[in-house]
């Protein structure tokens, strides 16, 4: 049940061109990123509660980086 | 011989396992003692919302808040809000867990700490809010097929009720003035209730104090017994 400001028309409205970002583990932490292709992906979100890792240059939004499989 | 050359050249190559091959360095990162938690956009439960949506959520938020509190070198934890609001359950999860850490616990909404991020807000041991920061206070919406019957309203009001009872709980302010504000007519374009910004939060006694980032975190570290950093 969603309790939000938001319209549920809103929240709901089907958008195809849109991705949903993936959860991957960068450098020993979890980031949120969008895939590019097979093996780049772009930065979202690092989901950490550490202050000092948003200070880490590596893990700014919009970096793209590669992943090693 | 024939052997140490297999070595040396290997068919695949080993997978890097540091940053060094992009040409950059690790910096030495300083740990902080107090944590910070961000709780954006849609609070995300039960249901995966569409892409168009920014996110926080549950499954990241309740394990790192089980992780600050086992953690002995982190002391305390400032969550910083600004959020449209999203999933009930997920909402009263995250509130109910902060409300009941044993570490000291700050909020500070930012921008908007909207429907269910109001529980969100309260649950802290000390609660902030910006000067043009904003609550909605409405009640909970009926989406997809609704049946007509007493039981459908009945469901709603205990959902909307375990809001309730959690906001009066956890602030200063009363279940009748709470009520009032979330059923009051004439102040929302297409719905009913009450936008309260910055100080009127305060003196609803929804929120503890107007403030901002440095407040905040010189209210945790108090909190904390901690001098500045």
């Amino acid at each position: 049940m969603i309790y939000s400001i938001v319209p549920p028309e809103v929240i709901f409205a089907e958008n195809i061109a849109l991705k949903y970002p993936e959860e991957v583990v960068y450098l020993g932490k979890r980031v949120l990123v969008q895939p590019m292709d097979d093996r780049t992906c772009q930065i979202i979100q690092l989901l950490s509660s550490s202050p000092s890792d948003f200070l880490l240059p590596a893990f700014s939004p919009g970096n793209i980086i590669t992943l090693h499989t | 011989m024939r052997q140490e050359q297999e070595e040396v050249k290997p068919a695949v190559p080993p997978p890097s396992t540091s940053l060094q091959e992009f040409g950059q360095l690790r910096l030495p990162s300083t740990e902080s003692s107090l944590h910070v938690m961000t709780i954006v956009g849609q609070i995300e439960g039960h249901m995966i919302l569409p892409p168009q949506n920014k996110t926080t959520k549950y499954e990241h938020i309740i394990p790192q808040l089980v992780a600050i509190e086992q953690n002995p070198k982190i002391l305390g934890l400032l969550v910083i809000l600004n959020t449209v609001g999203g999933d009930v359950e997920a909402g009263l999860a995250i509130a109910e867990m902060l409300a009941t850490m044993s570490k000291p616990t700050v909020s500070l909404v930012l921008g908007g700490g909207h429907s269910i991020g109001v529980p969100i807000a309260v649950a802290a041991g000390h609660s902030f809010i910006a000067e043009t920061a904003t609550m909605t206070i409405h009640p909970i919406r009926l989406t997809g097929m609704v049946i007509g019957v007493p039981q459908t309203f009945e469901y709603l009001e205990k959902m909307q009720e375990r809001v309730v009872r959690f906001v009066v709980n956890n602030s200063g302010i009363s279940t009748e003035r709470f009520r009032e504000l979330m059923f009051r007519t004439g102040e929302l374009a297409r719905d009913i209730g009450t936008v309260i910004v910055g100080k009127e939060a305060v003196q609803e006694g929804l929120i503890d104090d107007v403030g901002g980032l440095a407040q905040a975190l010189s209210k945790l570290r108090q909190m904390c017994h901690i001098g500045a950093e």
